[in-house]
């Protein structure tokens, strides 16, 4: 019994698992992280104190970014999205459910190989979350815990990818029929919102983390030289970090709109509107980068209208207030728990919007930039708004999630002591505008003491507002009253699709092992057809699968291997390729069983597939990766004056004709995808075999030109200076995509050996599709490395 | 503050500031207002379930519009103004008229530069009433050079050179041990371990002691 | 037979580019700043035909958002980094 349980849980791959799995973790990272918040606020409380010390303190405050960021709280919000997304679009599940297992898995391992750094010697990361060069460089940080720390961000970029991918495939394509994009809740349009940003977003990030290790541990130049350098790491961060902060905000922001509605018994007033501003969210956000660099010398054109976009992102977001105060505008509030804290995270949004509108400004930043008027700032939208909204969440979907109603009193005592203590901490920052950020300690002389104090008594009241929460959930779950199906009386569909007495089959029972999927929809306000009918206990044992977890794991120990050492990252490798070769083996003897989602609401992707949506989210999110790498090539050669003129390092003609083996090999991709949609597959497989060939003909290549630049005289490696950095780490990321896609034509090749079904050729077009974007790359690499 | 009004750019800093914060005032009262008094207003009076939620979708698009507006024309103003300011911040003398000193961070102090050569570490002295330039940069890491009472600041980063400028007067809220003006430089980006303490005086001093000073030795 | 024409005559025309990028990178008296625009503008002209028939955006159009809103991002990225070079 134990086993099986234990089984489920590193198994399952089903969305409400998954969503409990990341409900779980995020909270469990939380509780260090703000252990971490509390040590820092203990030894801020008074002047000259020496409870922790420099080392100490500077690991606490990036570690506690880190965890809070990428591990509290977007993946709670993911949680959410994770087990209430299928429901609200009358969906069975994710999209790709073996992918949701894995999106976790590597949450979970990559959080760990973060904090391992704790114990590593010389601590964990301490250059704080944003990681500004060159203190990251191995000269500055020699300790392994930044290396770990970067490692711990490259999983969870993957992870977010993955994750990425399928929820926007599901939303756009397994919308049960009649659910149109206008009839989707809020909260799905939210977290739609939050994943366009996570994938053009994340991309940067990675960029710059691979940078940084290939810093840190080739020896390349990215960040060390002077060309590159802070503001290289600055533009590439922070074009990643500002959207960033409103992935963090975003689904905390839906949940609140859906509480709103439900708790105000209205819809939500100018709901076009609402969405609208979404999508200008995301446009904008990714503008605005710029204010984290004002003081940077970057030329003043640039920061009037880094100033001048910054302001404009308040503009989608005032609209967003006036939305929610209009839809309580005539209306019945009830004010429970969840109303509660929405309420209070919007009001808690508005100061910190309000600030940020200060900080907006490039000449006001001049005194606020790196003070606790930005710590203040940021707090109150990052704490404060997301947060609260996503404990009016937890509040609101719990009675779902577990079938069991949280105290209602226990509930306001946890509000009204978290908003005391919430502002308690930071209201008084914006009053400590000459206080640095980051600092271990301060002397008495400076007057900072009286307001650190009350930050300090602050804290431990809000940590306390958590210790009720926490209860709360614990007493709720062992023996809270029973929740009825819809004791909120929603409207969406995670509400109305089960009917009658006792708790949802959708909650965390005893029957859980094996137990069904989504039961069928019956009919609700909104004319949503049910899309789909029982599934029985054998097909969810077909829907557990040990590969994400063997994958996870094998990808975090080889990375975490970058910071432990060689041996460590090859018995990563090993464990990636089993899992690797295990899950092409599921696949080939058809191990992992899913129903199709019959068709529903797909526009405007009704003529695609599911498989092709989600591989064209893939290679739009590596568009911007490469787009990051090759953008940092041509800013350090903007910035650098002397650079190799073209033809007098790299063997141009070699080269061109291995461009041109590349583009054959994309020729002959090309015609095989051709032939599987015109119907003459009698020559797919040579014309596969043939890109296999001539794929390997241009690593071959590819190898004997990297053996002869770096054993020549002089040689010309990654270390000797930013043009080898460039062309070894660009083309040889190239190359790892270009080894990627053989080693899936492999499998391709063999998946075929026995004949071809749908199935089979559809996965020719995908590949087709990843191996015409390998070569695309390459068309912009062999001219912008060997020819300009 | 006493030194808003005589110290430069401060005053003008402090001016943009008060703009900031007089909108932001009246914007977070009639949110935040709301946002406590709607659902005091209109809460939900009775034990009655209503029939079912209002499926009528509202949207006066009019009130969004209204507030929009509202928040253009504010934060172009503001826009404005802090253009203005950031240029007034830019405009700085030459050193002919001013006093230009190379300012070096590192782990962790501050190494000052004066014209004639003068290398000093931790210590800045300045005449008052002179318009003095600072040339700022840094040998190893990402730092921030701040003198915050001015509120002037900018980033030290190797191999770039970031200008400020200021002007202070003799008459100041703090006189150090030095019996003179003093002013706290401070580094405002996480530097490594002794980022807290990468701290400097500013000393503002009379024309002639100035001269004294800078003359005698290195 | 008539499947077979659009890939040889994409293929057909990133050959030729390549060596067109060749031949003009060893004609030395073209300065390079007028040089290296051309190479660049090439190089997009290829990568447009690779993204309409390899990617398939010519048969699915729908994929076009995609397409646009990835360029616009990465060319924002790109723009905004490198118009922070102050020269």
């Amino acid at each position: 019994m134990v086993k099986t349980w234990i089984k489920r849980w590193l198994y399952t791959t089903d969305h409400k698992d998954v969503g409990i799995l990341y409900f779980v973790t995020s909270f469990y990272f939380a509780f260090l992280a703000a252990l971490l918040a509390l040590f820092m606020r203990t030894q801020l409380a008074v002047p000259n104190n020496k409870f922790l010390g420099a080392a100490e303190y500077n690991q606490a405050v990036t570690m506690h970014g880190l965890l809070m960021v990428f591990w509290f709280l977007s993946p709670l919000g993911i949680a959410f999205a994770n087990y209430f997304i299928p429901p609200q679009i009358g969906a069975k599940d994710l999209a790709f459910p073996r992918l949701n297992a894995l999106s976790y898995w590597l949450y979970a391992f990559g959080g760990l190989v973060t904090f391992i750094g704790f114990f590593s010697p010389g601590g964990a990361a301490n250059a704080g979350w944003t990681n500004y060069s060159p203190l990251t460089s191995i000269q500055f940080s020699p300790n392994a815990g930044e290396t770990l720390a970067a490692a711990g961000l490259i999983i969870v970029s993957a992870s977010v990818t993955v994750g990425t991918i399928n929820i926007l495939t599901t939303i756009l394509f397994h919308r049960a029929p009649g659910m149109t994009f206008m009839k989707m809740p809020m909260f799905t349009w939210f977290i739609f919102f939050t994943m366009l940003q996570m994938l053009w977003a994340f991309p940067s990030l990675l960029a710059g983390l691979i940078m940084l290790e290939s810093d840190r541990i080739l020896g390349t130049l990215f960040f060390t030289s002077v060309a590159g350098g802070s503001i290289l790491w600055d533009n590439v961060f922070w074009f990643f970090g500002h959207p960033e902060v409103y992935v963090v905000l975003l689904p905390a922001i839906g949940a609140v709109m859906e509480i709103f509605q439900v708790f105000t018994n209205r819809t939500l007033y100018a709901k076009k509107i609402a969405v609208a501003a979404g999508f200008a969210i995301v446009t904008i956000s990714f503008m605005i980068y710029g204010h984290h660099m004002f003081l940077t010398g970057i030329n003043v054109t640039e920061q009037e209208v880094f100033t001048i976009n910054t302001e404009a992102v308040s503009l989608p977001f005032g609209a967003l207030m006036v939305i929610f105060i209009a839809t309580m505008y005539r209306s019945a509030v009830k004010l429970a728990t969840p109303m509660f804290f929405a309420l209070g995270s919007l009001a808690i949004f508005v100061v910190g919007g309000l600030t940020g509108v200060f900080n907006s400004s490039l000449a006001l930043d001049i005194a606020q930039r790196g003070t606790f008027f930005v710590v203040g700032h940021f707090h109150y939208v990052m704490v404060g708004a997301s947060l609260f909204g996503l404990f009016g969440a937890t509040y609101y979907w719990w009675p779902k999630m577990t079938g069991k109603m949280l105290s209602e009193s226990l509930g306001k005592l946890h509000f009204i002591v978290s908003i005391i203590g919430f502002n308690l901490i930071f209201f008084p920052m914006f009053f400590l505008m000459d206080m640095p950020r980051r600092i271990v300690t301060y002397t008495a002389d400076t007057g900072w003491g009286p307001l650190n104090l009350i930050a300090s008594i602050g804290s431990y009241i809000f940590i306390f507002g958590h210790l009720i929460f926490l209860s709360n959930l614990v007493r709720s779950y062992a023996r809270g009253p029973p929740a009825g199906p819809n004791p909120w009386h929603g409207t969406t569909l995670e509400w109305t699709s089960w009917k009658g007495g006792g708790p949802s089959p959708m909650g965390v029972g005893a029957s859980s092992i094996g137990r069904p999927l989504l039961s069928s929809l019956s009919a609700d306000p909104h004319n949503v057809k049910s899309s789909h009918g029982s599934i029985g206990p054998e097909i969810a044992h077909q829907h557990w699968s040990g590969r994400p977890i063997q994958l996870s794991l094998g990808l975090s120990i080889a990375l975490a291997g970058l910071g432990f050492g060689f041996p460590i990252f090859v018995l990563g490798l090993v464990l990636l390729t089993w899992a690797l070769v295990g899950w092409a083996s599921d696949d080939l003897h058809d191990r992992f069983m899913v129903p199709d989602e019959p068709p529903g609401e797909r526009w405007p992707f009704q003529t695609t597939t599911k498989l092709k949506l989600g591989m064209w989210a893939f290679i739009s999110s590596e568009f911007t990766f490469f787009g990051v790498l090759l953008g940092s090539y041509a800013f350090v050669r903007y910035n650098f004056s002397y650079w190799p003129p073209p033809g007098s390092i790299h063997n141009i003609p070699v080269a061109g004709v291995n461009t041109i083996i590349l583009l054959t090999s994309g020729l002959t991709m090309l015609l095989a995808v051709q032939s599987i949609k015109t119907g003459a597959i009698k020559h797919v497989r040579t014309l596969l075999g043939s890109t296999l060939a001539l794929g390997v003909v241009f690593m071959i290549i590819k190898g004997s030109e990297w053996y002869d630049l770096l054993t020549g005289s002089p040689p010309f490696t990654p270390q000797t200076g930013l043009p080898g950095s460039t062309f070894f780490v660009i083309t040889g990321i190239h190359g790892a995509h270009v080894i990627a896609g053989l080693v899936a034509l492999v499998y391709l090749l063999v998946r075929t050996r026995n004949g071809w079904t749908p199935g089979k050729r559809a996965t020719v077009e995908h590949f087709g599709l990843y191996w015409a974007f390998v070569d695309m790359v390459w068309v912009f690499v062999f001219p912008l490395l060997y020819l300009v | 503050m006493a030194f808003a009004s005589v110290a430069e750019p401060a005053a003008t800093y402090q001016s943009l500031f008060n703009l900031y914060l007089t909108f932001a005032i009246i914007a977070g009262t009639i949110t935040i207002g709301s946002l406590i008094l709607f659902p005091i207003l209109y809460r939900k009076r009775g034990t009655a379930e209503e029939p079912e939620i209002g499926k009528k979708e509202r949207g006066n698009l009019k009130v969004i519009g209204l507030v929009v507006v509202l928040m253009i024309a504010t934060l172009s103003t503001t826009a404005y103004a802090s253009f203005t300011v950031k240029d007034f911040y830019l405009r700085h003398p030459d050193c002919k008229t001013a006093i230009c000193v190379q300012v070096e961070a590192f782990q962790w102090a501050w190494n000052f530069t004066y014209p004639n050569g003068k290398n000093v570490v931790g210590l800045l002295r300045v005449p008052q009433d002179t318009p003095i330039v600072l040339n700022v940069t840094s040998s190893d890491v990402f730092h921030s050079f701040s003198i915050q009472a001015l509120r002037i600041k900018t980033d030290a980063i190797r191999g770039r050179y970031n200008v400020i400028w200021f002007n202070v007067p003799g008459t100041c809220p703090s006189y150090g041990k030095s019996g003179f003006c003093e002013y706290r430089i401070q580094c405002f980006e996480l530097c490594g371990l002794g980022h807290a303490f990468m701290t400097g005086r500013l000393i503002v001093m009379p024309p002639s002691d100035f001269t004294n000073y800078i003359s005698s030795g290195p | 037979m008539g499947y077979k024409l659009t890939p040889l005559g994409v293929w057909g025309y990133v050959v030729a580019v390549t060596i067109v990028q060749m031949l003009l990178v060893s004609y030395q008296s073209l300065s390079s700043s007028v040089l290296n625009p051309v190479i660049i503008v090439l190089a997009f002209s290829e990568a447009a035909l690779i993204v309409m028939f390899g990617l398939q955006i010519w048969y699915e159009k729908p994929f076009i958002i995609l397409a646009v809103a990835s360029a616009f991002f990465t060319a924002l990225a790109i723009t905004l980094a490198l118009g922070s070079i102050t020269h």
